[in-house]
């Protein structure tokens, strides 16, 4: 058996005139958490939709286990979908929603009866079985979704946005729970969000898009500390981008100083924007500091303070344990790991 | 309850006026022996009750609760398929063919009716074409003057819910493995259940109890319960009698509406 699950090859998908996915490569391994991430109308959920069948493609061939899908329909593809709006049946019970497909499928009862229990087991809504679904709340509901789903053990299972219609706390909780799911039924997951923090909390493997394309693809740590472009770099999580030019030999100008840095694949004398992630400059005594720069302003965050300081006319955000005072000169220490080139585009 | 709710109170009183107290006369009349609406004098009696069991009530509520389902029924098989096309149709379109559907409402109902009359006559238009239809005063010319008539209906309701109809929920269906018949049959039906206990019930409740249709199309030979209500009220002047009737109409299709809102769950009324 391949390690290799799905494989997109070139695929495009048009609207009208409206090319809405474009060129897409991408292979999916087996047992994995992958997530699409981008902001919303980048495709992410139209290549989903194309993966269970409900959108033919305009270009490209989408492999399942080695063979094309393209002329397979939708519900006889091995894929099941928890879709955003949780699509619950209202007109059926917890139960029977989750039985749904397995009665389809015309499965025994004693068969249905005892993958549903356990399933309900699984999302941790034992007892439910027989309540209404407009009767359950959003985190419920969206645990009947998942159960629904996965009782029919797919192969694939594709989430769009399943958190977003939930609040924080919730989500927060969901995103593990849908991660260990993950890896107790170890099959797997393609995840769709434009919520960054999602994506880097439970994904094997984001798919970072914008507009249609993938901008870059790897590790929740790949992506974070390494992204390929100013778009990712700024889509995940806060950073400083700074315009800076490669001195040669590890050393690279930014802000008027020079700096150590651990990233060499810039052409020496060549213009590069550089990523400095707000945790990784260190505040310090004036002079101790690499660079100077004067407080502008101060946001409390809970766990850290969020310091704006203006280096000769740059704002940078940096993120400190200890307050500074507004106006007040301080010193900024960027460690070479924290500092991060990228071409220009 | 709020500004709203307090500007509506002179309306709700008028309601309970306007429907409760014409209902407690009926109730007296119907256990009364009266001489039109004067009480002077009437005293109780049950002698009206023990009329109801003439052949002529008993047909008279017979044909109108099996008319009136014959032609429901109908309403469904043909209103149930043109709303669910209206649906898959493009917007414009969509708007075009409902308003083919409502049109015929804007003409005065009594005229289509006669319309109807004048087609089931022997000598007809419809002669020119070499047809003679022939069926003045039989059932099936009240039959398909209700469906005619309260055909849109049927119609609308069922199209409301159907193009309202969450099309995640399909596709949630189709996800799970069902074929088209099975989305249909699963999920799009019983889901359209609601529209179809409206439609059931604004096809049913006018269609039973009719009396201008029936009379136009029965030619004289097919009593509903309605054309013996308004006899008794208009010609034989009997209120008693009259009343009693119209509150066992009420009272069967009360029944009746009960029966349809337990299958859905109480959704309507």
């Amino acid at each position: 058996m391949s390690d290799l699950l799905v494989s997109l090859e070139n695929i495009s998908k048009k609207f009208d005139d409206n090319l809405v996915v474009d060129g897409i490569n991408l292979d999916v391994k087996r047992n994995q958490l992958i997530t699409l991430l981008g902001p919303s109308g980048c495709g992410k959920t139209t290549i989903l939709r194309m993966i269970a069948g409900f959108e033919d493609v305009t270009e490209g061939t989408i492999y399942f286990e080695g063979k094309d899908i393209g002329n397979i329909p939708a519900h006889l593809r091995e894929i099941n979908t928890v879709f955003q709006n949780y699509a619950l049946f209202p007109h059926l019970d917890v139960y029977e929603n989750i039985a749904f497909g397995l009665r389809l499928k015309k499965e025994k009862e004693i068969n249905i009866e005892q993958r549903v229990t356990q399933v309900l087991e699984m999302v941790k809504l034992d007892g439910y079985a027989r309540r209404k679904v407009n009767q359950l709340s959003g985190g419920q509901q969206q645990r009947v979704a998942l159960a629904r789903a996965i009782v029919n053990r797919p192969k694939l299972l594709l989430l769009d946005e399943p958190l977003s219609a939930l609040d924080l706390k919730l989500r927060q909780e969901m995103q593990y729970e849908i991660k260990d799911l993950q890896n107790e039924l170890g099959i797997t997951f393609i995840f769709v969000t434009h919520d960054q923090e999602e994506a880097l909390t439970m994904s094997d493997q984001i798919i970072v898009m914008n507009q249609g394309r993938i901008l870059q693809v790897g590790t929740p740590e790949d992506i974070y500390n390494e992204p390929q472009n100013r778009f990712v770099a700024s889509f995940i999580g806060e950073s400083n981008i700074v315009k800076g030019k490669y001195l040669g030999d590890y050393q690279v100008e930014i802000l008027g100083a020079t700096f150590a840095c651990v990233d060499d694949y810039i052409d020496i004398g060549d213009e590069t924007e550089v990523v400095i992630r707000p945790e990784d400059i260190e505040v310090v005594d004036t002079s101790m500091g690499q660079i100077n720069g004067i407080v502008d302003d101060i946001v409390f965050k809970g766990v850290h303070y969020e310091v704006c300081v203006i280096v000769k006319g740059t704002e940078l955000i940096v993120h400190t344990l200890n307050s500074p005072k507004v106006k007040e000169e301080i010193g900024l220490l960027i460690g070479p790991e924290a500092i991060h080139l990228m071409r220009v585009e | 309850m709020g500004y709203l709710g307090k500007l509506s109170k002179p309306y709700k009183w008028a309601m309970y006026l306007l429907v409760g107290v014409p209902i407690i006369i009926m109730i007296m009349l119907a256990f009364t022996r009266t001489l039109g609406v004067d009480f002077t004098g009437a005293e109780f009696t049950l002698d009206n009750v023990t009329r109801l069991n003439e052949q002529v009530y008993r047909q008279a509520i017979r044909n109108s609760l099996v008319l009136s389902s014959i032609a429901t029924i109908i309403c469904f098989i043909i209103g149930y398929p043109v709303a669910y096309m209206i649906t898959g149709l493009k917007d414009k379109y969509k708007w075009l063919v409902l308003v083919m559907v409502i049109s015929p409402m804007w003409s005065n109902m009594l005229l289509r009716i006669i319309a109807w009359e004048q087609l089931f006559k022997p000598n007809s238009l419809l002669n020119a074409i070499g047809v003679s239809l022939d069926l003045l005063g039989t059932r099936t010319a009240i039959v398909i003057g209700m469906v005619s008539i309260y055909l849109p209906f049927m119609i609308f309701p069922i199209f409301t819910v159907l193009d309202k109809m969450d099309k995640s929920l399909i596709e949630a269906s189709i996800d799970l493995g069902a074929s088209q018949i099975q989305v249909f049959t699963k999920v799009i039906f019983p889901l359209s259940l609601s529209g179809v206990a409206s439609g059931v019930m604004m096809t049913f409740l006018p269609s039973a109890t009719a009396f201008a249709l029936p009379e136009r199309l029965g030619g004289g030979r097919i009593l509903l319960i309605g054309n013996v209500i308004e006899n008794l009220f208009k010609r034989v002047y009997n209120y008693n009698l009259g009343s009693l009737l119209s509150i066992v109409v009420i009272v069967i299709i009360f029944g009746a509406m009960r029966i349809i809102n337990r299958q859905e769950g109480g959704l309507i009324i």
